[in-house]
């Protein structure tokens, strides 16, 4: 076959070529540690190790949701633990007022004592995790209950508080208008023992602070609390007390004023979807028939009058109180126990994804030498028949 | 009856026809490493018999090495390597262009692919859903809220970014069918300049017409490799050029060119350049050659990854914006934008201004549960969750992908179809380089084959000379009788 010079070095450089780019693969997978730098190199592969990444990334943070899940169950847990200790010491002492050999005056010092563990439960219903309210629902920001407290500064009860008013720019304009509502509410609002009429057609907050400071419900108070958003002053309407707020035609509500809704979930994704309830609402706590808080100030009462049937009276209704104190912890103790083994499965995963990621992506070191060193050799061997390319010819040999 | 005289002539002849054969073996020999150069053969022929004697020598014809069926095959590769080659480029711009990087957190490390630094679209997607999990922690919180403010910034930064890589690399096929275009319409007018000069010099076959020849098919070859040619030799020497097979597109037709150029043509309601004939505007259909690749480029590839990216931005402002609407702030209000409305493609995604002006805006809690119109609180993080479990919604290829799968399949798509080319460009490489050895092993110059033409050609100018002294001698031996 006739063979043209030029053929013979460009083969030579082609194959060279070819040599090199092999290498330079080879060493930029050695140098990297991975094997797919570009989606072309393992399309497949490519897409599989982003979704793990993702996997990944989801994991990491279903283990942050759980970390910050547990903090706070944690948190509650010993409030729990506290508030029944405190109940069973309150027993004992209500066990030992009912007793007819305690008199008068040990009652009463007993009642002084009772008193100091009723301040410590109600503290204990506003105890706050991380500037939270813990027993507050979902409404954090609001303290759950409000104390009523006569003059000589004793707790007369406590009940839920209301929660304060949406932020308006201006106190002094009809709410109506700064809602921009086109047929804003009217009517009467009935706020513990007293009826309100309310128009937020033509009413402002300070008109309708006036209207309730003229009705006068027992244990209310109406404030307006001024705060800062961008630099301009705003205001909320602030009405503290324990009083039911009774609004059919949804005029308070409109502003978003109600009693704080002690009953609602705090979720955290512990897995794809998977929510799990964190908070412990302070309605199974706190509220309803005989609980910790009358029953206290059953107790208290009871004692400071002297009052054998109430005290006996008082430990039936702690006793129910005690009950559903465990009750809860009880929830609190197995969904803890859900999510620690909730965590020990995230960790698990991540271990797997990690190591599934790494053989979707890393390069086979041993491999990847041989490999190189076998591109090497050929490399070596197209040189040294290059050297051969530029052999005499027959022109060397003429004089 | 043979004079001296008439030996002399012949001694002359042969001088003078082994002396352009020398010539011949020399021009080749010094265009050894010509692109292009078919090297030449001396064809010499007898001289007309006198009175059954000899006269001598001539030099007949000079021809030029070449096999027709080579130089179509290697013009047919060559269009495909063009095409191929071109392709090929363009899929690495698209890859670097959708580039994923993996780093950006401290408990990332490494990256899958080698570029440091930074975070692409599905790190920001992830990050994005992930952030509106720790506003479902912390929903009062201002820094979560902050951060899901610039994680979204973020997510809209990598759609822009990649948008407008995207918009700068069709701008940069539009300029590259305009320079090929013009680049194809310089070769064929050098194609007509050349066939009126080998028609002129068809009356001197021997001066220059072999060269031209050589340069003509050069100019084609260079045409094939930016657009399909059917060349087709004329009887008259010429080579009428014609495009794709069957089209009836002239491009060269005797010393006559025809120009092409891009023009804006819309079609359905969508704007892009096409090639048509300067003379009639029709239009020219490439297959092959770098502008079949541009175009392939630019109409498929490009247009096809762009709408794919369009499709992830608009459906992710669709679906966060219906769950963030439904959901309340910090302050109370419902049915805000996360994104701007307006924002449905990747070039426009946005973050609200209401989100970007008020964080509190973010809608991170549900309703309450008595009245479904007032928000449950500032530590409800309901809206936040469901905003987070967007991520799960499979909302593509039929209700079997979710975002991220969507995305990341893209990404394998395009990494397939990018392995495709690259192997099928590496392919043609070969096809090509194999076409061309055998065509180049047929005319392109060996040194040894001219060595020994010139040893040969050499020995009988030697011979021919000696002729003439050996007819000198003998004039001389006439002249002293």
């Amino acid at each position: 076959m006739r063979v043209a010079d030029s053929v013979l070095s460009s083969t030579v450089a082609n194959n060279l070529r070819q040599s090199l780019g092999r290498i330079n693969r080879f060493q930029t997978d050695l140098s990297t540690g991975v094997k797919i730098h570009n989606a072309s190199d393992d399309p497949a592969g490519a897409s599989r190790s982003l979704m793990l990444r993702s996997d990944v990334r989801n994991n990491q943070q279903f283990q942050r949701n759980i970390g910050d899940a547990l903090g706070q169950m944690d948190f509650v847990d010993s409030t729990l633990d506290s508030l029944l200790n405190t109940v069973i010491d309150l027993q004992g002492i209500a066990i030992a007022g009912a007793s007819d050999t305690v008199n008068p005056e040990d009652r009463d010092i007993m009642s002084r004592q009772v008193n100091e563990l009723l301040e410590l439960t109600v503290s204990i219903g506003q105890s706050k995790f991380r500037g939270r309210f813990v027993f507050a629902g979902t409404e954090t920001l609001e303290k759950p209950y409000e104390d009523i407290r006569d003059a000589a500064g004793q707790i007369t009860d406590i009940g839920n508080a209301i929660r304060a008013s949406i932020t308006l720019d201006d106190r002094t304009a009809a709410v109506g208008t700064q809602l921009g509502l086109l047929t804003p509410p009217a009517g009467t609002v009935t706020i513990g023992d007293q009826a309100v009429a309310i128009d937020l057609a033509t009413d402002s907050l300070d008109d309708i602070k006036a209207s309730i400071d003229a009705a006068a419900p027992t244990g209310v108070t109406v404030s307006i609390e001024e705060s800062f958003r961008n630099g301009q002053p705003s205001f909320k309407l602030r009405i503290s007390g324990t009083a039911t707020v009774v609004d059919s035609n949804n005029v308070l509500g409109t502003l978003n004023l109600g009693n704080v809704d002690t009953t609602k979930a705090m979720l955290r994704e512990v897995g794809d979807g998977i929510h799990v309830q964190v908070n412990t609402p302070g309605q199974s706590l706190f509220e309803g028939a005989q609980n910790v808080f009358t029953s206290l100030i059953q107790l208290r009462d009871a004692l400071d009058g002297n009052d054998i049937d109430g005290i006996r009276a008082s430990i039936t209704s702690m006793q129910v109180a005690q009950n559903k104190i465990s009750e809860v912890r009880g929830i609190l103790g197995s969904r803890t126990e859900r999510v620690e083994v909730q965590r020990g499965l995230l960790e698990r995963f991540e271990v797997n994804l990690t190591s599934a990621l790494s053989i979707t992506e890393d390069a086979d070191l041993a491999e990847t030498v041989l490999n190189l060193q076998l591109a090497q050799t050929v490399f070596q061997s197209a040189l040294v028949s290059g050297q051969s390319v530029f052999l005499p010819t027959l022109l060397d040999f003429l004089q | 009856m043979s004079t001296i005289g008439n030996m002399i002539q012949i001694g002359i002849s042969s001088l003078r026809a082994h002396q352009a054969a020398l010539s011949v073996v020399g021009n080749n020999i010094a265009n050894v490493n010509t692109e292009g150069y078919s090297r030449k053969t001396a064809e010499l022929e007898t001289s007309n018999t006198v009175n059954g004697l000899g006269t001598g020598v001539e030099f007949a014809t000079l021809t030029r090495a070449r096999d027709i069926i080579l130089d179509r095959q290697a013009r047919f590769e060559s269009g495909n390597a063009g095409r191929l080659n071109y392709l090929e480029s363009a899929m690495s711009t698209l890859e670097a262009i959708f580039t994923e990087v993996a780093g950006g957190g401290t408990t990332e490390t490494g990256s899958i692919f080698n570029i440091d630094g930074g975070a692409a679209l599905t790190g920001a997607m992830s990050r994005l859903f992930t952030a509106f999990q720790d506003l479902a922690n912390n929903p009062e919180s201002q820094a979560t809220r902050a951060a899901v403010r610039e994680e979204a910034s973020l997510l809209t930064e990598q759609f822009h970014r990649i948008d407008g890589q995207l918009d700068v690399m069709r701008d940069d096929l539009d300029r590259e069918l305009q320079n090929t275009t013009t680049a194809v319409n310089a070769l064929t007018r050098q194609i007509a300049v050349l066939n009126e000069k080998i028609l002129a010099a068809k009356e001197n076959p021997l001066d220059v017409a072999g060269d031209l020849n050589d340069e003509r098919d050069r100019l084609i070859d260079d045409l094939s490799e930016l657009i399909d040619v059917t060349p087709l030799e004329q009887t008259d020497g010429t080579i009428t050029v014609s495009g794709a097979t069957g089209e009836g597109v002239l491009l060269v037709d005797r010393d006559r060119s025809f120009d092409i150029e891009t023009r804006l043509i819309v079609q359905n309601g969508v704007a892009s350049t096409s090639l048509v004939t300067v003379n009639d505007a029709k239009r020219v259909a490439v297959t092959t050659g770098k502008l079949a690749g541009i175009l392939e480029a630019r109409d498929d590839k490009v247009t096809r990854f762009d709408s794919e990216l369009d499709l992830l931005a608009s459906s992710l402002v669709t679906r966060l914006n219906a769950q963030h609407a439904a959901g309340f702030g910090l302050d109370g209000s419902s049915g805000n934008t996360f994104f701007s409305s307006t924002g449905t493609s990747a070039r426009l995604i946005e973050v609200s201004d209401t989100v970007l002006n008020n964080l509190d805006k973010i809608a991170a809690s549900g309703p309450s549960q008595g009245n479904p119109n007032v928000t449950a609180g500032p530590g409800d993080g309901g809206n936040a969750l469901a905003l987070s479990d967007v991520r799960l919604v499979k909302l593509f290829g039929g209700g079997t992908q979710t975002f991220e799968e969507f995305y990341t399949d893209v990404i394998g798509e395009l990494g397939a179809e990018a392995r495709r080319i690259f192997t099928a460009a590496a392919g043609q490489r070969l096809v090509k380089a194999q076409v061309d050895q055998r065509r180049e092993n047929i005319r392109g110059v060996s040194i040894n084959e001219e060595a020994s033409q010139l040893i040969l050609f050499q020995r009988a100018y030697q011979a021919a000379a000696r002729l003439v002294t050996v007819v000198d001698q003998m004039m001389q031996a006439v002249l002293n009788i």
